[in-house]
């Protein structure tokens, strides 16, 4: 290196001597990685890393005053679910996720009318089921500024088969602040309604096939504020009716088969903002999604998570998520004369409602390792509705979850 | 569908960014002082007055590197350099990092799982990337005996030390 | 008038972002923003699991993703 003209002197900093608070948290800033914003030089994971969790998620019994008939426990599941990070060559990284889970419990099978409001009619006999899914992904890493991502995923049910892929790209443009993405998704469906072949009025197979796209922009703020909005599209064709469920019809003291139209297209906008706080050593997560569809739902959603780093490589996330939807057109708890299209549904899901749910997750990195326990609690209500909502499904779910997770880095 | 389109672009285009100075290869690079992180002999803290002086690898081929310890691509970058560095250093090849941590204990608790043997001097206020116009992290610019940039390595990818080798061992060869 | 709503609010947070003014952030300087807790997601498997859970329990579903797998509960 020959001298040159122009000397640059960097500025003489302090020496003091190194907190080992300090160094724990370097520690814990570098041990979890996971989709880092693009604020880098686009790039595979450097490590390979592995997950496991357990988690059992518990759906509240009714409340006997909106029971009509058959059981009163709801579902619960139990879920396994394991993934596998790792670089790929030079230019790329894997991802394999895989879940399996065991289901049981009763569904609301339809509304009947009641002195006090509705009341639900249970199936009766404890459905047992297993879910499979795996999702592989991979992503590859053009240049400095594109990403390519693939994915492919079987998801198996005792009633349904599902394949899914999709696509999507992302691309930093040079000497800015702004990524713009965009992608889609395509999913095809098969189901086989457990004793479709045995009862009269249940479909023996059906097929469905889902189809969404969305674009995104992503603009670093400043260096502690990044923020990206994006819009999605989705378009479901087939059988998008509930094997399992009937709606009453009243003049006819008839349960008839849940029945909706064969296509629906759901529209959505989301932002989500990502900020840190130095001086407490935290940040701030807040997203906001619109939804509508052309079946007349319109929903908005909220969360707010804080991540509140603390010494010795813990942290602490308590999060708050607000939910209200409005009701699809063909929906009633039950109906007084069958609609003139046919359609016809009393699914709790179509229903107008709202639902608050709080979370807390406590997590400690020792560097290799890191382990965490979460606890989320749902509770859905026609009284958080953002719209008064005259007469509330009595089906409406309220569950909690509570979910170990170790992380290992190979 | 397409009423919503129209509101994404216009959000869009709403905005702007601008653009940095940037050394480019052929050009000869800056001198430069600054504090070392860490003392050429690994594991001892440097005395206050320690100050790196890039004057003193005139005629040296040089590696200058920017990095930062919560740069992932920066957990393959420096072990790798680690490596070239005690390959070529008796041939007159020298590393120098130049850390743009915030907080130095971060890069420290880096350097301690994954140590190196070359200089590294720290630049809290980041004056150095902006002469050199570092455009990503990492980024490295590649001088030769004469300080021109020969080179410019931006991020790090497993494997890309091979290349770098060669063209490393060619300029040494360089009079 | 639902549309227009929607308009003026996109448009509005857009000024407003303007206005509060984007700083340059040099590649540098990007730090707090690689750190693993700024992520979108940063528990990719949980947030994956909890997306299935309210997919199969509200009315609303997708986003920004080009994943998600099958689900018999229509």
């Amino acid at each position: 290196m020959a001298p040159a003209p122009e000397v640059v002197v960097v500025a003489v900093t302090d020496q003091k001597k190194t907190s080992q608070t300090l160094l724990a948290l370097g520690a814990a800033a570098l041990a979890i990685p996971g989709i880092v914003t693009k604020a880098e030089a686009a790039a595979p994971v450097a490590e390979a890393a592995l997950d496991y969790k357990f988690s059992a998620y518990r759906e509240a019994d009714l409340d006997s005053d909106k029971l009509a008939g058959g059981s009163a426990s709801r579902f619960e599941i139990d879920s396994h679910l394991f993934r596998y990070v790792s670089p790929l060559g030079s230019d790329m990284d894997v991802a394999v996720d895989f879940a399996f889970e065991k289901m049981s419990g009763a569904s609301p099978w339809f509304v009947l009318p009641g002195n006090n409001g509705p009341v639900q009619v249970m199936s009766g006999a404890s459905i047992e089921e297993e879910r499979t899914d795996l999702q592989v992904s991979l992503n590859r890493f053009v240049g400095k500024q594109l990403t390519v991502s693939a994915l492919a995923g079987l998801s198996t049910e005792n009633d349904y088969d599902a394949v899914n892929v999709g696509a999507s790209v992302d691309y930093e443009i040079p000497d800015s602040q702004r990524t713009l993405s965009a992608g889609f998704g395509y999913s095809d469906d098969s189901l086989e309604p457990t004793d479709g072949r045995l009862l009269p009025d249940r479909v023996d197979t059906a097929e469905k096939t889902s189809f969404n796209m969305y674009v995104a922009a992503t603009q670093i703020i400043n260096a502690r504020t990044v923020l990206q909005g994006s819009l999605s599209y989705a378009s479901h064709d087939g059988f998008l009716s509930d094997p399992y469920k009937k709606f009453w019809v009243v003049d006819q003291s008839n349960a008839l088969m849940d029945s909706r139209p064969d296509q629906r297209e759901p529209l959505s906008l989301e932002f989500k903002l990502r900020h840190f706080v130095p001086a407490t050593d935290s940040a701030l997560h807040f997203d906001y999604r619109y939804f509508e569809d052309d079946w007349d739902i319109a929903s908005h959603t909220t969360e707010m998570a804080w991540y509140q780093n603390l010494a010795n490589g813990w942290q602490l996330v308590p999060s708050f998520r607000y939910y209200t939807q409005t009701q699809a057109y063909f929906y009633a708890p039950y109906f007084l004369s069958e609609r003139g299209d046919g359609y016809g549904s009393s699914d709790y899901r179509l229903s107008p409602y709202g639902a608050i749910s709080f979370r807390l997750k406590l997590s400690k990195d020792w560097g290799p390792v890191a382990a965490n326990l979460e606890w989320e609690s749902y509770r859905a209500s026609a009284d958080y509705s953002l719209d008064k909502v005259d007469v509330e499904n009595p089906a409406l779910v309220d569950f909690d979850i509570l979910t170990f997770g170790v992380h290992v880095k190979l | 569908m397409t009423f919503y389109l129209k509101i994404f672009w216009l959000t869009l285009l709403l905005t702007a960014a601008g653009q940095t100075l940037a050394l480019k290869l052929g050009e000869v690079a800056p001198a430069f002082t600054g504090p070392y992180l860490l003392a050429v002999e690994q594991g001892t803290e440097p005395s206050s007055a320690a100050e790196f002086d890039s004057a003193t690898l005139s005629g040296q081929v040089v590696y200058v590197d920017f990095w930062a310890s919560w740069c992932g691509p920066c957990r393959v970058s420096l072990p790798a350099l680690n490596n070239i560095y005690q390959e070529f250093s008796a041939q007159g090849f020298n590393v120098v990092a130049i850390n743009l941590n915030r907080d130095k204990n971060d890069a420290l608790e880096f350097l301690n799982e994954r140590p190196v043997v070359y200089p590294v001097i720290y630049d809290v206020q980041g004056q150095l990337p902006e002469v050199f116009g570092v455009k990503g992290m990492p980024t490295a610019f590649l001088l030769d005996r004469e300080g021109r940039v020969r080179h410019i390595h931006e991020g790090f990818r497993p494997g890309e030390e091979v290349k770098l080798r060669e063209l490393i061992a060619q300029l040494i060869k360089e009079p | 008038m639902k549309r227009i709503a929607t308009a003026a609010l996109v448009i509005s947070a857009a000024a407003l972002l303007q206005a509060c003014g984007i700083t340059e952030v040099k590649p540098w300087e990007r730090d707090y923003l690689a750190r693993p807790e700024m992520a979108w997601s940063p528990d990719a498997q949980t947030a994956s699991q909890r997306g299935h859970v309210y997919f199969s329990k509200e009315a609303s579903n997708g986003g920004a993703s080009a994943g998600g797998g099958g689900c018999g509960c229509n």
